[in-house]
Order: structure tokens, then sequence, then C-alpha cells
């Protein structure tokens, strides 16, 4: 099981390199390895057709509960068969669709990454490995849809569908991090068992909310749709793959997966009912609006997303029969449609379905699959697409909630979709033929093979009903409703309330069809829909991004380091002045301050030279000044009897003076730059800090202080020191490597000054 | 022999600066490959002695505290000196290729590296207040010049500026430093914690003076402006050594202080507002990042964003938050020295780095453009990269703690780093040139895309790797929380 997920991987890495030494023939032999898989996931059927589940497993990081397991069920072996058996036409398909297209090796690489990674998200077993994969196949998604990468618009829709996707999978990642917690496990087969304790979880809403984000965005629901037709502007292999087996079906596949776990509630059945139900509205009416042949088919995938969800939120025994049904239908036709588009604008060079005409002539098995494939859609007899829409009906009439909404909305869509299924199928063949960019003619076998045997499977599981229910839909449906129904499937139900809405909605559909033109020039009347779109959110929020960065750089970081260091001050002045508070109440404990004259007289000193320094014009002036400020400091050592401090002070100052002396004379003039206000401003943060500074000092004067270490020193001075001096023993011989340490700091101090002046001379001399 | 290690790997880089500054452009052939190996070859060395034997401590000279310093390794500072080990290894390859033996820069470079590589470790062994402050000013100064070497015309505002909050973050922190002594009585790590914690108001005081200077040093929101421009400006080289290594030589203290000598310190509130700076720097920087116009300013303002994460540590405290934010510092590492390694290679081949022009290097930069795609992964925190387990951890930590707004952050900043790593390789690989670019610079040699494919492969194998490193680490240590 790990070879068949991880070999699509495996082959991307080889596959550039295949692809040019195998020329023409690339598609069929790369298409061996999802054939392969098909078989391989084939074979396991028997095993869980009737409801049982396999897991299997490898350890991956076994200290965090990250492991690589397998789940082997009827939902994920769905899946896993229809995204290799759909997969290996798909690749035939390239190899003709992309002939001889520069990247086409590329193009394989990134496939079977994406094509791996999807079979990993239908899968794993472990939640963590699923949100692997599930990000995988995001960003993979993201280099297909912007393969035609020399255009401005296949990158930006490219970049949208990964903003959308990838948003929406952090939210995932949350949601599955809490139904971890809340199982007690990240292994999806023995959450699954626990839904009475995932329904009881105080922050169940937060969590299906969450997780709901993940795949709404994933599975293009209302209001995140907008970004699945844009990424039409993929090459059409890839929009047939995503449109109807993989990427947008992710989504749908973790609804149905969980649906055992958290569904049942009323948040879940409102929620996926009437977003559901929404976008199935919303996918058929957008159809209805487009001319080209991708675009349409992309609003029907909408549509048919839209119809799923709503069906797994409804989630009694007909609905999730209906959801497999239609799920397993909508990937035959849809990908047989997809890739009959593909034809369609290969052969003829427009997408556009009002330029082509009576090409019933030219692409006669074209013309004859894309009705089969069509009828699937609209939901007609003999097709299984009619089965699927039966049972829809069936379920929206039946559901304990929401019935009317449901039902009212699937009927409007169904009206819709039967429309657009007329306008596919009949308006490119019949009628004049008309002038094209390309002159059309059939397609190659690889661009028909794909779509005519999976247009048949929609007619043969039509008409043989049982096949896809005993083989597929049985072990699906056992998967998502969490216990094995009987599940049959026939065409002919009898005369019910089902039939008669598809009756009504064939005819109503037929209609539409025939008034199509009028209905296009209604629409072209009414641009305001299209300014009323979720698309301008994401467009305003994008923009909203680029407004908050700008507004911070204007107001915070501005370039003047006059800013800076009020930053620093101020935060430096807040955060202290708010513990201090913290610690004192509202008043200031002071300690008992005892002084004598003679110090008094040498602060003032201080102080006035601080004064002075700050306000003078003569920059020598201010020099002296300060110079007056550190001597005057120098002698409060010496009062206190640190006569070697002072000492050192007085040959720092002295040296100060001198070098500042210097480079005076090397300065331009004296100018006043700053006016009033801002002087003002900065004398208010420099006293803030210094009034800071006082009362600290003070306070922290009155507070009593732990036993001298001083004695200590003094004690193990002599003995161990050999030293009566006790500095010189602290500096030399307890903490000689701080003084080394510092002699280094004024060493690099040093290097530093002289490779800038080194490396300056140099610049100089070029 | 065990005990000794400690001082080796210390000096047995600075001295090797020491020489080649004294020896200069004589011993450039050979002398910064032998000090390189051997440095990497004692932090080696340090790590299999601490992994067998666990934690080791060394008193300098034989004084024990509190009349001496001591050097310990433990857990936490054997990853970080693994991580320098093996970020400087990689770097030191690059460095040799980039910096060359014609370059008159060279010998100054390796100078100022192997001296700085001698300090950090020497900071992170440090278990003595005052000699973290002496390290703390022997890193700050040895990574200034290094600054400069891109050309003191371009640079010399940046290396000023970040010289100038420098100093001020040292002060600050000296002053705390001050005034534990004055109430311990001792500056050793392990003894300085109960007098802290009766100290009442000086202890308070203490601590704040502390945080807020190294906060200031780690470029933590608000104190982040010197950063960008000084990352940005400085040799590719340079680049990936302070934006992995050296701010993060901070944020390391931060949580050596917090989980040590302050943790009786610790205020629920105090604990979010440092998660809330976290957040806010997660979010700027990552905005920020967005918005660049040259590839190397994008890469700065998204180590201001990646820091924010290790802050996330302090509201949430508890063992998976602390390997969380212990993990993250080490996929950054790596990360962020592929990606500006990678940067340095389009800014060689190009002459410019405006993300705007970087179009069609697929071709000539592919090796490149695959390690800073490879090394963004692990940015995002997607999987399998060491991102996303440092990730995976703290989101884990949120939830657990019922702190679910620090997920929220969490969970946006992977957002915005896909947002700007994306945004960066939309330009560089998605676009066929129009015409060939117009190149000044020759294609990177293999030796310079080398380092920077090999440090993001790391990346993505720490997603892999979780289990011994983190059994290194150790647990969060006790009294915390």
């Amino acid at each position: 099981m790990l070879i068949a997920v991880l070999s699509g991987f495996m082959l991307a890495a080889v596959a550039p390199w295949l692809t040019r030494s195998l020329g023409d023939k690339a598609g069929w032999v790369l298409a061996l390895l999802p054939a392969l898989l098909f078989a391989y996931f084939l074979s396991w059927m028997p095993a869980v057709m009737h409801g049982d589940a396999v897991v299997v497993h490898y350890p991956w990081i076994p200290g965090l509960d990250i492991n690589l397991s397998f789940l082997v069920d009827g939902l994920s072996l769905l899946f896993a068969v229809l995204i290799s058996g759909i997969g290996t036409f798909i690749i035939i398909y390239a190899g003709g669709y992309l002939h001889g297209d520069e990247y086409l090796p590329r193009f394989f690489a990134i496939m079977f990454s994406f094509m791996a990674a999807m079979l990993g998200v239908v899968l794993s077993d472990n939640l963590i490995t699923l949100f692997v994969f599930w990000e995988l196949t995001s960003i993979t998604s993201y280099l297909l849809i912007g393969y035609h990468h020399e255009n401005k618009e296949a990158r930006w829709c490219a970049l949208q569908g990964l903003v959308v996707t990838v948003g929406g999978g952090l939210a995932l990642l949350a949601g599955l991090i809490m139904l971890g917690n809340a199982a007690g496990s990240f292994e999806l087969s023995e959450i699954l068992g626990s839904g009475e304790i995932l329904r009881e979880y105080p922050l169940y809403t937060a969590m299906v909310v969450l997780i709901l984000l993940g795949t709404f965005t994933k599975s293009a629901q209302v209001p995140f749709h907008f970004w699945l037709p844009n990424a039409m502007a993929a090459p059409t292999p890839v929009s047939a793959f995503l449109h109807s087996a993989t990427m947008v079906k992710a989504g749908v596949y973790l609804m149905a997966r969980l649906n055992p776990g958290l569904g049942g509630t009323d948040l879940w059945l409102y929620t996926l009912g009437i977003f559901g139900a929404l976008t199935m509205f919303t996918g058929s009416f957008m159809a209805l609006r487009s001319t080209g042949v991708k675009a349409v088919l992309a609003y029907t995938t909408v549509m048919a997303l839209g119809t799923l969800t709503m069906l797994i939120g409804i989630g009694t025994e007909e609905a999730i029969i209906a959801a497999m049904t239609f799920l397993l239908a909508h990937a035959l036709y849809k990908a047989a449609l997809f890739m009959l588009a593909g034809a369609l604008d290969h052969e003829t060079g427009t997408k556009d379905i009002l330029k082509m005409g009576g090409l019933r002539r030219l692409m006669p098995i074209t013309f004859l699959t894309a009705c089969v494939a069509a009828l699937s859609l609209a939901g007609l007899p003999p097709l299984f697409g009619f089965i699927g829409k039966e049972l829809m009906f069936e379920a929206t009439v039946t559901a304990p909630a929401l019935a009317l909404f449901t039902a009212g909305l699937a009927l409007i869509s169904a009206i819709m979709i039967v429309a657009m299924a007329a306008v596919f199928a009949l308006r490119p063949f019949l009628g004049d033929l008309k002038e094209t960019p390309k002159k059309p003619h059939e397609a190659p076998l690889s661009m028909l093979i794909g779509p005519v045997i999976l247009a048949a499977l929609s007619l043969i599981f039509g008409l043989a009903g049982f096949l896809p229910a005993a083989a597929l839909v049985n072990g699906a449906v056992a998967s998502v409703y969490g216990t094995p129904l009987d599940v049959q499937l026939y065409l002919w139900h009898g005369f019910n309330l089902p039939l008669m809405l598809s009756v009504v909605a064939v005819i109503a559909g037929i209609v539409l069809f025939v008034k199509w033109d009028r209905v296009l020039e209604l629409f072209a009347r009414m641009p305001f829909i299209d300014r009323l779109g979720p698309e301008r959110g994401y467009e305003r929020i994008m923009d909203a991004l680029v407004w908050v960065a700008e507004w911070q750089t204007r107001v915070l970081q501005n370039g003047y380091m006059r800013n800076y260091l009020i930053t620093i001050v101020m935060t430096t002045v807040v955060a202290t002045a708010w513990t201090f508070f913290v610690h004192t109440g509202q008043g200031v404990p002071l300690g008992e301050i005892d002084f004598r004259i003679y110090e008094l007289v040498v602060v003032g000193l201080v102080v006035a030279g601080a004064i002075v320094a700050s306000v003078t014009r003569s920059r020598l002036g201010a020099v002296a000044t300060l110079g007056l400020v550190g001597f005057g400091i120098a002698m409060i050592y010496v009062f206190f009897s640190a006569a070697d401090v002072g000492t050192t002070q007085i040959m720092v100052e002295t040296l100060t003076v001198i070098l500042l002396v210097l480079v005076l004379f090397r300065l331009p003039g004296f100018q006043n730059l700053s006016d009033t206000s801002s002087r003002l401003r900065d004398a208010a943060v420099a006293a803030s800090l210094g009034g800071l500074m006082t009362i600290l000092i003070l306070a922290v004067n009155a507070v009593e202080v732990a036993e001298p270490i001083s004695d200590r020193l003094v004690h193990w001075s002599v003995p161990e020191g050999f030293g009566r001096n006790i500095v010189n023993v602290i500096l030399v011989d307890f903490r000689a490597l701080d003084t080394l340490g510092e002699i280094f700091v004024v060493g690099l101090a040093a290097i530093g000054i002289y490779a800038m002046i080194n490396l300056r001379a140099e610049d100089k001399g070029k | 022999m065990t005990e000794w290690v400690p001082v080796l790997v210390v000096f047995v880089p600075f001295l090797a600066g020491v020489v080649q500054f004294m020896a200069g452009r004589r011993v450039i052939a050979w002398w910064p490959v032998l000090a390189s190996v051997a440095t990497v070859a004692v932090s080696l060395w340090l790590t299999f002695a601490v992994a067998a034997g666990g934690g080791i401590e060394h008193f300098m000279g034989g004084w024990q505290p509190p009349l001496g310093i001591a050097l310990r390794a433990d857990g936490l500072a054997t990853v970080m000196i693994l991580l320098t080990a093996v970020v400087g290894g990689l770097v030191s390859v690059y460095a040799l290729e980039a910096h060359g033996t014609g370059d008159p820069r060279a010998s100054h470079f390796w100078a100022l590296w192997l001296m700085l590589w001698g300090s950090l470790n020497a900071l992170f062994l440090s278990a003595d207040l005052f000699n973290i402050y002496v390290t703390l000013e022997l890193v700050t100064l040895a990574a200034i010049p290094l600054v400069l070497l891109a050309g003191p015309e371009k640079t010399v505002t940046a290396a000023l500026r970040y010289l100038q909050f420098a100093l001020f973050g040292s002060l600050l922190y000296l002053a705390g430093v001050a005034l534990t002594y004055g109430l311990a009585g001792s500056l050793d790590l392990a003894l300085v914690g109960p007098a802290l914690t009766d100290g009442g108001i000086t202890g308070a005081v203490a601590a704040t003076c502390m945080v807020v200077g190294l906060l200031v040093k780690a470029a933590v929101f608000p104190f982040h402006v010197w950063l960008p421009a000084a990352h940005g400006g400085a040799p590719a080289a340079v680049s990936a050594i302070l934006s992995a290594l050296v701010v993060k030589a901070a944020v390391y203290l931060l949580l050596r202080l917090w989980t040590g000598p302050l943790a009786g310190l610790a205020d629920g509130l105090v604990a979010q507002l440092m998660g809330a700076l976290g957040a806010a720097a997660i979010l700027y920087g990552s905005i920020q990042a967005f918005r660049q116009e040259r590839l190397k300013l994008v890469v700065a303002y998204s180590t201001v964003a990646q820091l924010g994460y290790m802050l996330l540590f302090f509201p949430m405290a508890v063992a998976q938050a602390w390997e969380g934010a212990v993990y993250h510092g080490l996929s950054h590492g790596v990360a962020k020295a592929a990606l500006f390694l990678a940067a340095g290679n389009v800014l060689v081949y190009l002459g410019h780095d405006r993300v705007r022009d970087l179009k069609g290097l697929d071709r000539s930069l592919s090796v490149s453009l695959l390690a800073f795609g490879i090394a963004g992964v692990s940015i995002m925190g997607l999987p399998p990269s060491g991102g996303f387990i440092a990730k995976w951890l703290l989101l884990r930590a949120s939830l657990e703690t019922g702190q679910w707004w620090w997920a929220v952050v969490l969970i946006s900043g992977g957002l915005l780093a896909a947002a700007y790593i994306f945004r960066v390789l939309r330009y560089a690989f998605l676009q066929a040139p129009d015409r060939p670019p117009a190149t000044t610079g020759p294609i990177p040699p293999p030796i310079m895309a080398l380092p920077a494919t090999l440090l993001a492969l790391l990346a993505i194998a720490l997603g892999f790797t979780a289990a011994p490193l983190l059994a290194l680490l150790g647990g969060l240590p006790e009294g915390t929380g």
C-alpha cells in the first residue's frame, strides 16, 4: 500500500527523463502506472465491498503521534479507483493534447506528484498524514493550473486557487487537531467510532466550522466558489482530472469521511444543507450564463459539488446512497465531457460555444460521445446520471429538515443543467458549419479513448445498476453512513414524486435550451451580477493587506533614527514603569536619603553641565560641559571611597573629550534643524526616561539587599587567589573569562573600525 | 576529558579567528578550512558527549560559582551549538567560494566570522549573567563589521542603526544584571533564582530590564526596525549567519532566563504580552515580506516574522510549547540560511535581486531556486518539514492550554508565509523569459549552490529527526509554567 501511494512520487522523479526518451509514445507508456494502480485497487474490492475496513500501518514519528497508516474501506477505495482509473485516461489524453509541448516532461512530473498526493489524501488513516497530502494537492495543483505561465491571467488564477485552498487548509489543520484532541487519537479508524464523544465535545461548533472552512474552500462551496472556474486556465487534461475525480472532490471526500463522526447534528445538517443547496443553485445559474465550453463544465462541477455537500448534510439513508451514486456518475460524465471540450478546443482553436457549429460531420465520434455523456449530465434515462438524479430528488423530498428548500433549489438547478447539457452536446455540432481559427477534424485516438470508454461506462452502469451497486457504491455507502445498507440501483422506480420532478426538469430545461440566446441577452443587460460576487471580497482583502502594510511603514518605520529611539525609549519606560507600579501600588517607597553639602555641590554641577550641554549652540561648549558631567561623576565615586573607579572614569572622560574635540573640526557648521514642537517632544521623552530612572533608584535603595558578597570575596581572596587587592583577584582569577572577553570586545571593535577604514580607502582607491 | 569539551568549543574557533587576523592573507588558502572543520568536529564531539552522558559542566579556572564562572552544556545549549555547527559549517563552504582567496576582504571575513562562531558558542554555554553580557557584546561587535563587508557605502547606515539598537539593548540588560547582583550576591544562573523571586520590586525591575534588553537585541517587534536593512544589506553568507544564528542567540537567552532564574517571577499578563509581541511580529513581518521589492529584504522580513513564533512559548509554557519553540529555532535556522544563500546566488548571477525582474531563472539557477523552494516549504510550516513539526507542537500546545488565539496566529502566519514565498517563486519559476535575462555575473558554481541545497534538505530532514533531537533537548526545565 505504501508503494502504491508513493509510486506516483517516484515516477514523477524520472518522468521528465522518460518523457524525453520515449517521445510520442510517452503518454501511453506512462499511463501504465495508473493502470496498474487501478488493477491493484480493484483487487482490494472483495475485501471491503461489504462495509469492512482494513488499516495498514507504518510509523513515521512515533514520539509525536504521527504515523503513516492507510485506511482502506469502501469510501477510500471508490476514490482510489476513480483517481487511478480516470488518471490512466488523463495521462494518455495529455500525451495527445500537449503533444510536442516543450514543458510536457515537467507537466508529467507534476501530474504524477499530484496524483500520488490525491491518493494519499483518500487513503490516509492518520489525520496529519492526510493533511500533508491535502496541502500537497494544493501546491501541485497550483503548479498545474499555472502551467501556461506565459499567460498572466493563468498565473493570477493559479495563485488565487492556491491562496484560497491553502488558507482553508490551515483552518482545516486547526480543526483536525481539535478533532484529534477531542477523540484522543489521530487515527481516523479510531476517531470515526467515537462519534458520541465528538458531538458532546465543548468546542464541537468551532471544530466543525474550522474543518468545514477547509473542505468548503477545497470543494469550492459558496462563498468560496469563485476560484474553481478560474482554475479552468489550466490545460484541459488538468481540468478534467481536477474536476472529475480529484482536488475539488477532496473536500467532499473529507466531509463524507467524517460524516459518521461529526454528522447527525443540527449544525452539520443545516450548514451543509444550506451551503450545499446554495452552491448547487449558484453553479447551475452561472453555467447558464457561460458560453465557453470549459466554463460551462466548470460551473456544472460547482453544481455537483454543492449537490454532494447538501446530500451529505441531509445524511439520511437515501441521501447517502444518492450522494455516492451521484459522485460516481459525476466523475464518469465530467471527465468525459472535459476531455471532449479539450478535443473541441484543440481541433477548432476556440473555446466559445457560440463560435462553433455544424461539427457533426467532421467530428462524428466526438459528437456521439458528447451526446451520451451530456445525457448523463442532464439526468436522462437510460444513463447512470439519471439514477443519481432520481435518488437525489428522493433524498431532498424525504429530508428531515429543509425539504422544501433543498427540493426547490434542486429542481431549479436541474432545469438549468438540462438546458446547459443540451447546449454543450448540440450547439457545436448541429446547424451550419462555422468558420473557426483552426480547420477542424476528428481528434486522435489518444484523445478519444478516454471519453468513449467513460461515456460507455455511464451507459452500462445505467442499464445494469447492480454492477456499480455491488462493487463500488455499496461499500462506500457503508463507510459514510457508518453501518452497511442494502443498496439497489434501478432505472425504474415507479411513478413517484422524484420521477415527476425529473419530467418537469427535462421539459422546462428543453424550453430553456431553445430560448438560450434570449436568456444570454437578458443577462448581458444585468452586469451588476458580477459586481456582487465574493471574488470582490478576495480582491478587497488582498488590497487591504497592502494598505495596512503601507500605513505602518509611514507611521512606525519611516527611516528616521529619532523615531526609532523614541520607540525604544518609550517601550522601555512603559514596561519598567508598569512593572514598578504593579509591585509598589500607588505609593513609591523611598529609602532614607542622607547627603552632605559637598555632595550637593557636585550634583548641582553635574545637573548644570547636563542642561547646558543640551541647550548650547556651540559644539565645543557641549563637549566641555559633558566633560563636566563626567568629572562630577568621578568625584562622586571618590566620595564613596571607590578611588580606582574614579580614576578610571577621569581617564575615560579625558580621552573622550580629546577625541570629540578632534572630530568636531571636521564637522559642518552648527544648524538647528528641529522645530520647537519636536524639541519639546524629545525633551519629554528624555525626561520620562530620566524621571523613571530616578524613581527606580530611590525605590531600589529602599529595598533590603542580600548579604553582601564582598564578605565572601574578602574571605577567599588571599587563601585561594594569593592576592590582597580583591578587585585584581576578581579580574584575573575568579572571573578571568570576563576580563578576557572584554579585552576581545575592545579588540573586535578595533578590528571592525580598522576593516571599515580599510575597505573605505579601497573603495575610494578604485 | 569530556569536561574540557565546552572550553574547546569556545576557544577553538575563537583563537582560530585571532590567528587568521594576525596572519592575514598568507594563510587564507587553508587556515579557514582547517579552523571550520576543527570547530565542527568539537561541536559534534560535544553533542555526542551530551547525548551519551547528559549535561557537562566546566568551571573556568577551577573557580566554582558564586566566585567563578561556569560553562554548562545542557540540552538546550547543545542543540543550539549543533545548529551553529551545521549552519556555520555549510555557510563556511559557501563563503570559501563566495569570498574567494583573492578578495582582500576574505581575511577580514574569516577572522570576524570565526570569532563570532566562538562567541556564539560561549553565549550558549555560559551560565553566568555577567559573562552572558560579555558574550552578547562579543557577538554584536563581531557581527556589525561583517555587515560592513558588503561595502561601507551601502551598509554603513544599516550597521550603525544595528549598533545603536544593540548597545541600547546591552545597556538595559546590564542594568538588570547589576540589580540582580546586588540582590543575590551571585551571577550564576542556577543560584540567582530564589533571590530574584523574593526580591520584590528590585527583582521585578531587574527582570524587566534584562527581558526588554534582550527583546531589543532579538529584533522583536517593535524593535525590529534595524534588522531588515542590516540582514538584507550584508553579504549573503553574513546574512545567513545573522538571521539563522545571531538574532536567535538573543531569543535563546530569553528562553534560558525565563525557564531558569526568572521562572519564579513569570506573570500571566506579562507572558501574554510577550506572546502578543510575537504575534505582532509574525503578522507584521509576513505582510512586510510580501510587499518587499528586493529578494533579500523579503527573506529578512521573514526573519522578523519567524522569530515571533519562538515568543509564543511564553504564554503557553507547557512542554510541547517548549519543544515547539526550540524546534522552530532549529528548523528556521537551517531553512533561513538556505534562503539567504540561494538569494545570494541570484544576486551573484543577476547583479540585482529585484523580485519583479527574476524572470526565467529556472534554467540557469535551477539548483539554487530548488533550494529556495524546498526551504520555503519549511518556512511555511508545510509537512513534512521541520517547520511543520515545530508549528504542530506549538498548535497542540495552544489548544491544550485552551489559548486558541495563538492557534489563529500560527495558522495565519503560515498562510502569509506561503504568500510571500510563492510570490518569489512565481516570478522566478513560472515566468518564461521574453528574452534571456540581461546577466551581469557568472552562473554561481555548484559549490555555491550546494550548501543552500543541503541546508534546504536538512530543513526537510528535520521533519523526520524530531525524536532524537527533542530527546537531546530534554523536557521543559522544572519550575516553569
